[in-house]
């Protein structure tokens, strides 16, 4: 039974153009909606951006209207709900520790930008073994290494049955000089920093 | 020459009112233009004009006892005497926009100025809509502050950029400063509050809340001379980092005027018991980490040290409280005036207990787990609310099974007839229920309403929520802040522009359907000083039919809306008064203008303008 991990919610019959429109323009592939599904599907608030592209060796064709559901790539609106980046944080640290942890958030203030200062988004291509398409996250939506692999376990399980606990995944991350290392060395900063892309290994393989 | 006296006892209303009635008054119709030549005058207040009966020595008198901002600025536009007669008293500086004035013309005005409040980014700021580098930047301001105001005693900073190497130099160029407070500013990091706490030896007070900062360590908290003992204000509620408790508990000791105290959450629950009984005089007390393992003993301390509290009139902290120590404060909760749980995450059944004991409050911060039963309970036990926000927990989760809804609103104000603030988190809401809401407090002035799923509409009707707006704005006739949010259509701008006729701030977010919604509220709010829009289809028309209202506008932002480059360069063009300024998305048309942010100045364009911001 796959989780509906996107947070949805749904537009109402008689939506205003133009705010569909707005809305629209947040999103990286408007050619996936036309007028008919909106009203049935959810809209996404916080999602991350799946879609296959060209530069992609496995797209397959064929794919592309299964995926289409679950490639409702939106981009996260920023600032929203307004809450101060402050409270957010704290907010933040609280659901890490009672909560497991899940609780996604836009990046708050400076001290979480360090390397990605200059960039709206940082966009990494995911490739787990096994999964014939590849993800792509935005890493500014978390801010550890447990919530980043949680939710990238959580994300791939719609595709494979995967061990929950995660134990039994590794994650890499390929750098700017072109290594690949594994996640979690470093503190999380440097990470944001130096991360071109990542892949999930099984540990059995 | 008459003499006259003057009581000081004398009300402002009344010294106001005797002030313009015996004169005989001039608006002098060439005064905005001596504004920026004062300096000629400069050194010679104009000696008594015919049609004066005081000396100038009177009307400075009379004048120093004015503190209201706006009321001296009525003042100054008085005749050239009263002018001048006002700059010289003026000792409080607010500038609501650091851009719309520059540090030169300022001292050329003011010639005494002992406390400054500036604040600089426009709100959305907050919401990370502005880029890191805008600006704002303090720096020039104090270099001409340590010029023409070597005896400042106050800085009041919201929302602007400082370094370490600026709170350092504030710190040894003046050696009389006293107060610093620091509110969502950034840019800096603790070692420019060492800086402050080594050299400020008069230091009364340190308010430093919610601002994007480096913490290196609480080390600067042990900066404080052993000699400083006259803070009265301390709070360092929002550093994550430990301080030595050694070195605070001997602060606070000798400190006897200390009435506020906010604490982080390094600090412990015992720890915060010895504080307490070295300052039972606080009036206002933020407590650490409220959660902590406590013997029976330390317990019944923490609860008398509590209760010693006879003066404590607002909480907050109470990080991680839970049930089980909770009711140390009861005792405590009697005084309460401000009671600010929103950083701890209570059940209904732990706030109503707590209010229960709380039935003097006047305003109460909670988080939404708190639930609609929360707030019932808060609506029978305390009938003195004026002020409610709710800020969610779970801001990204779209379960329509948390937080509250518009029972819980409803609720409130059933039982709270006095509530005119709100700032409400929610997500589903109903039309027929703000129009209740409204009905039970008619007073609102400050309604700002969060329903958290952009282009929600009525969850029971599925209409929009205009009607629920129209109902606010209809009946709340004092109602000075509105933010508004849901299914909107233009109808509910139209009701704004026709009925809201206090209304000063304004916040827009995914609402409207033309440019005809924004072009009614321009038209329409004669008081209306600032509007952030953002995500709404307003474009080049809306935008334009407010070219003469900005200029009685503190500011305009307008992002992710339909106006264009060329609608921005024509209404820079006509205007030569107003600032207008354009930040680009990445990766977006060049004939978009994303985000727009308009405001008055007579300063110029900005100098310091980074690269990303186009002044037009």
């Amino acid at each position: 039974m796959l989780m509906e991990l996107e947070l949805g919610l749904a537009l109402p019959n008689q939506t205003p153009v133009d705010i569909k429109r707005h809305i629209k323009q947040k999103r990286e592939s408007a050619e996936a909606f036309d007028n008919g599904e909106i009203e049935n599907k959810k809209l996404c608030l916080l999602l991350w951006s799946g879609q296959p592209n060209e530069e992609e060796d496995d797209r397959r064709g064929s794919q592309r209207t299964d995926n289409k559901r679950i490639n409702e790539e939106e981009n996260i609106i920023v600032g929203w709900p307004p809450i101060n980046s402050m409270r957010k944080e704290l907010l933040h640290h609280h659901h890490q520790q009672y909560h497991g942890g899940n609780w996604i958030a836009r990046f708050p203030g400076r001290d979480n930008n360090n390397g990605a200062r200059n960039r709206m988004s940082l966009l990494v291509k995911v490739k787990m073994e096994g999964v014939a398409i590849g993800r792509k996250i935005d890493l500014r939506l978390f801010n550890s290494y447990q919530a980043l692999k949680h939710t990238l376990l959580h994300m791939f399980s719609k595709y494979l049955k995967i061990d929950r606990n995660g134990t039994e995944y590794t994650v890499l991350y390929q750098d700017k000089e072109g290594d690949w290392l594994l996640a979690g060395d470093v503190p999380w900063e440097t990470f944001m920093e130096s991360v071109q892309r990542m892949e999930i290994l099984r540990n059995d393989s | 020459m008459q003499v006259v006296w003057l009581s000081s006892s004398l009300a402002l209303r009344d010294l106001q009112a005797f002030i313009l009635h015996s004169c005989s008054m001039q608006m002098d119709p060439k005064l905005k233009k001596t504004k920026d030549s004062s300096s000629n005058s400069a050194n010679s207040p104009d000696s008594t004009h015919s049609s004066f009966p005081f000396p100038d020595e009177v009307l400075e008198r009379v004048l120093s006892l004015l503190h209201s901002h706006k009321d001296r600025s009525s003042v100054s536009l008085v005749c050239k005497d009263w002018y001048n007669a006002e700059r010289w008293t003026r000792t409080k500086l607010f500038i609501g926009n650091c851009y719309s004035v520059s540090p030169e013309i300022v001292a050329r005005r003011f010639p005494r100025i002992k406390s400054v409040t500036l604040k600089g980014k426009p709100r959305f700021s907050d919401f990370n809509l502005v880029p890191q580098y805008w600006g704002a930047d303090v720096h020039s301001w104090l270099v001409m502050f340590a010029k023409v105001y070597p005896f400042l005693e106050e800085l009041r900073l919201k929302r602007m950029t400082l370094s370490d190497e600026s709170l350092k130099f504030l710190a040894t160029s003046f050696p009389g400063f006293k107060a610093l407070s620091l509110l969502s500013c950034d840019g800096f990091s603790t070692d420019g509050l060492k800086a402050i706490a080594t050299h400020c030896k008069n230091l009364t007070e340190l308010d430093i809340q919610e601002n994007g900062i480096d913490d290196f360590g609480g080390g600067w908290l042990s900066s404080f001379s052993e000699n400083c003992s006259s803070l009265e204000v301390l709070n360092f509620a929002s550093l994550s980092s430990d301080v030595s408790f050694d070195a605070l508990e001997k602060l606070v000791r000798r400190c006897k005027s200390l009435r506020i105290l906010k604490v982080n959450k390094s600090i412990s629950l015992d720890q915060l018991q010895q504080l307490l009984v070295h300052a039972p005089q606080l009036i206002e007390l933020g407590t650490g980490s409220f959660q902590q393992e406590l013997t029976p003993w330390q317990y019944e301390d923490l609860e008398t040290a509590f209760s010693n509290c006879k003066n404590l009139q607002a909480l907050s902290g109470l990080w991680e409280a839970t049930s089980l120590h909770l009711p140390v404060l009861y005792a405590a909760c009697a005084s309460l005036t401000f009671l600010n749980l929103s950083y701890a995450a209570l059940q209904s059944g732990e706030l109503a207990k707590l209010v229960a004991h709380s039935p003097n409050l006047r305003r109460l911060w909670v988080l939404d787990t708190v639930g609609d039963k929360g707030l019932e309970a808060v609506g029978s036990s305390c009938p003195l609310l004026e002020e409610l926000r709710v800020f969610p927990a779970d801001p990204y989760e779209l379960d329509l099974h948390h937080g509250v809804t518009e029972a819980g609103f409803l609720a409130v104000s059933h039982g709270c007839r006095k509530l005119h603030y709100v700032l409400y988190f929610c997500r589903q809401m109903t039309n027929a229920a703000v129009a209740t809401i409204v009905l039970n407090c008619p007073d609102f002035t400050h309604f700002r309403l969060c329903i958290m799923n952009p282009g929600e509409p009525d969850y029971l009707t599925n209409e929009p929520m205009d009607e629920a707006f129209g109902a606010v704005v209809k009946t709340c006739t004092n109602l000075r802040r509105l933010a508004v949010s849901g299914l909107l259509t233009d109808l509910t701008f139209k009701y704004i522009g026709k009925y809201a006729k206090n209304l000063e701030t304004l916040s827009v977010a995914f609402a409207g359907s033309s440019d005809r919604g924004m072009q009614c509220v321009l038209q329409g709010c004669p008081k209306l000083r600032k509007l952030e829009i953002r995500d709404s289809p307003f474009g080049n028309a809306a935008l334009l039919s407010g070219v003469e209202k900005y200029e009685t506008m503190r500011s305009l932002w307008m992002s992710a809306c339909n106006v264009t480059m060329s609608a921005c360069r024509l209404l820079a063009k006509d205007m030569p008064r107003l600032n207008v300024e354009v930040m680009r998305d990445e990766g977006s048309d060049d004939r978009q203008a994303d985000k727009v942010y308009v405001y008055r100045s007579v300063a110029g364009p900005r100098r310091d303008a980074p690269p990303f911001v186009l002044s037009l």
